[in-house]
């Protein structure tokens, strides 16, 4: 992948994890919404984060992609600490992600959206004398990462013609065509349809197998089909990490999703 | 080149040649001057409207930017400084002010923005009034000359057309360009493109400096066109009407602060002689097209143009909402 976005990336070698966690927490006021989470990526690796409603998934992201600071614990990407390091550096280090609310540029079209993209913070996005070029190498990527989620027929029409399905795939071709070295997903089922939710699965299987995906997802299906390793969280803290046949089999994880925990 | 793009080029043409030919229409004196303040104005205007419109950032202070630059101009000329010094004097003083806006309001949006240019604005108007060793007070500063090349109200009146065309079309190219794309980027979602690994204040300073640039241009070209100035050109007065403007001529379109601008200068300037209560006037209309047309007159008349052309006149009043102007409140 080229590195137009990158820059001074910290030690890395082969093998050594992607993303560490250790001991994160959050707290808003007298809510501890995140409790000494750790976890480690190895590349190409894929996890989920799975839990109920409430349980922190999503503030465990935010840690994560650099929209909260921590109030304790440590997040390291690609050897370097980003602990107090905000969201661009992150993505210039080459954290790629999505938005579990949908946040896109609605008045411009889908292929603007998706050049926005790709232009990054590089200089290219500080050229104010010249008007954007529909065939520059900038939009050739744009084209080539909608045509990867399948949205090259849209690329002309405005975001706010697409359906919720095809945000959510136009999400993913705008994270993909900053050529991310680790991709980050927040809920990108929520509100889909079946049928939306099964071409997103598709999309997120294809995605190639050296990008280590991190998929927070409420839908324990998709997360435990999609996954290498999945963990489970319930009120801010870890319950369970595990393949997905372990989580699904564990005892506990069954009493938070089904709501049938042993009283003893 | 599409079709909408050959339109608008055409009807620039077709504007800048009837802009050009007023002087020789029999024209007065007086509506020559009259005009040469709309142009003025609509520069102007066109500084908030490509801050507002691109950048979703609502400036209160533009008024005062102009302002400065032409206290800038007015001081120089009272030390009997040539006409090259008043002029990179305009200018180094428009855009001192500018960066401290900018560096001062980058890291802010929505209602925060502009609380904060509303009060860099009462601070330049206040250094106005206070500040009389520099900027006289209360009595300002008068007798500022232009180049003699421009003496004429004709000559200057088709130097400020040629400004005029200069600084739309300069902002047109950075609309369309990718920084353009990259603030309305801004405007819609700070928190993308921060993702996407956008420095988003460095974008916002930038969108500032070319808007306040302008401004400053703008405050030049006031001070040689009354050859006074004093604290009432900084006033918020002066920043609120621009908004005005860019509201009733259509937020984000070419076209709309030169409208905006004539409507406003004409009220306050030829209504207001048969009218005493001119204000009521301009209240009325902008609440009438805020209500009927809300995408402003060139904006809706553009919407209805292109609906009459796909053939679905929907024969309601436009009242959807404009893009920028942001009213979202994140805290900065």
């Amino acid at each position: 992948m080229a590195a137009a976005v990158r820059t001074a990336p910290g030690p890395r070698g082969p093998g050594a994890p992607v993303l560490v966690a250790d001991a994160v927490g959050k707290r808003f006021g007298g809510v501890q919404a995140v409790d000494g989470i750790s976890l480690t990526m190895a590349p190409g690796e894929r996890i989920g984060v799975i839990g109920p409603n409430g349980a922190g998934k999503t503030t465990l992201f935010k840690l994560l992609a650099g929209d909260e600071l921590p109030t304790a614990g440590t997040v390291e990407l690609f050897g370097q600490d980003v602990t107090r390091v905000g969201t661009a550096r992150r993505a210039r280090l080459g954290l790629g992600r999505t938005f579990q609310v949908s946040n896109l540029f609605r008045d411009m079209t889908v292929l603007d959206n998706v050049r926005v993209a790709a232009r990054g913070g590089t200089p290219r996005a500080r050229v104010f004398w010249r008007p954007q070029r529909p065939k520059d190498e900038i939009s050739q990527r744009a084209l080539a990462s909608l045509e990867s989620v399948g949205l090259s027929r849209r690329a002309q029409d405005t975001v706010a013609d697409l359906s919720h399905g095809e945000q959510r795939q136009l999400e993913i071709a705008m994270a993909l065509v900053t050529e991310p070295e680790i991709l980050l997903l927040d809920e990108p089922a929520a509100g889909l349809s079946a049928v939306e939710r099964s071409t997103l699965r598709r999309l997120i299987e294809e995605l190639p197998r050296t990008l280590p995906i991190l998929l927070i997802e409420h839908d324990m299906s998709l997360a435990l089909g999609l996954t290498d390793r999945v963990m489970c969280m319930e009120n801010g803290r870890h319950v369970v990490t595990g393949t997905p046949q372990e989580v699904r089999d564990n005892e506990t994880v069954k009493a938070i999703y089904l709501g049938r925990r042993d009283k003893k | 080149m599409t079709r909408d793009r050959k339109v608008g080029l055409g009807a620039m043409a077709l504007l800048l040649l009837a802009l050009a030919s007023y002087p020789y229409l029999g024209t007065s004196g007086y509506q020559v001057s009259i005009a040469s303040t709309v142009l003025i104005a609509a520069i102007l205007a066109s500084t908030v409207n490509f801050l507002a419109a691109d950048g979703g950032m609502a400036s209160l202070g533009h008024g005062a930017i102009a302002g400065a630059a032409a206290y800038g101009a007015g001081w120089a000329s009272l030390q009997g400084h040539s006409m090259a010094t008043q002029i990179a004097l305009a200018m180094v003083v428009g855009i001192l002010v500018t960066t401290v806006y900018g560096v001062l309001s980058m890291r802010t949006n929505g209602i925060y923005f502009l609380m904060v240019t509303l009060a860099l604005g009462m601070v330049v108007f206040g250094l106005a009034y206070r500040l009389s060793s520099v900027t006289r007070g209360e009595n300002g500063i008068t007798g500022i000359e232009r180049p003699e090349v421009l003496a004429e109200p004709w000559a200057f009146y088709l130097f400020l057309v040629g400004c005029f065309a200069v600084t739309t079309a300069a902002l047109w190219v950075v609309s369309r360009s990718p920084f353009g794309a990259t603030l309305r980027g801004i405007r819609d979602s700070e928190s993308r493109m921060r993702s996407l690994g956008y420095y988003v204040p460095a974008y916002k300073l930038g969108a500032f400096m070319i808007s306040g640039t302008i401004a400053s241009l703008a405050g030049l070209l006031a001070v040689w066109h009354t050859h006074f100035v004093s604290p009432s050109a900084t006033e918020l007065g002066r920043s609120v009407l621009l908004i005005v403007m860019v509201l009733l001529g259509g937020l984000g379109t070419t076209l709309g602060p030169l409208v905006g601008a004539a409507i406003v200068i004409l009220v306050e300037n030829v209504v207001s002689n048969s009218v005493e209560r001119w204000p009521t006037v301009l209240g009325l209309i902008f609440i009438l097209t805020i209500l009927f047309a809300r995408a402003g007159l060139v904006g809706s008349a553009a919407k209805v143009l292109r609906r009459r052309r796909r053939g679905t006149d929907a024969g309601e009043p436009d009242t959807a909402e404009p893009a920028g102007l942001t009213t979202t409140t994140t805290i900065p």
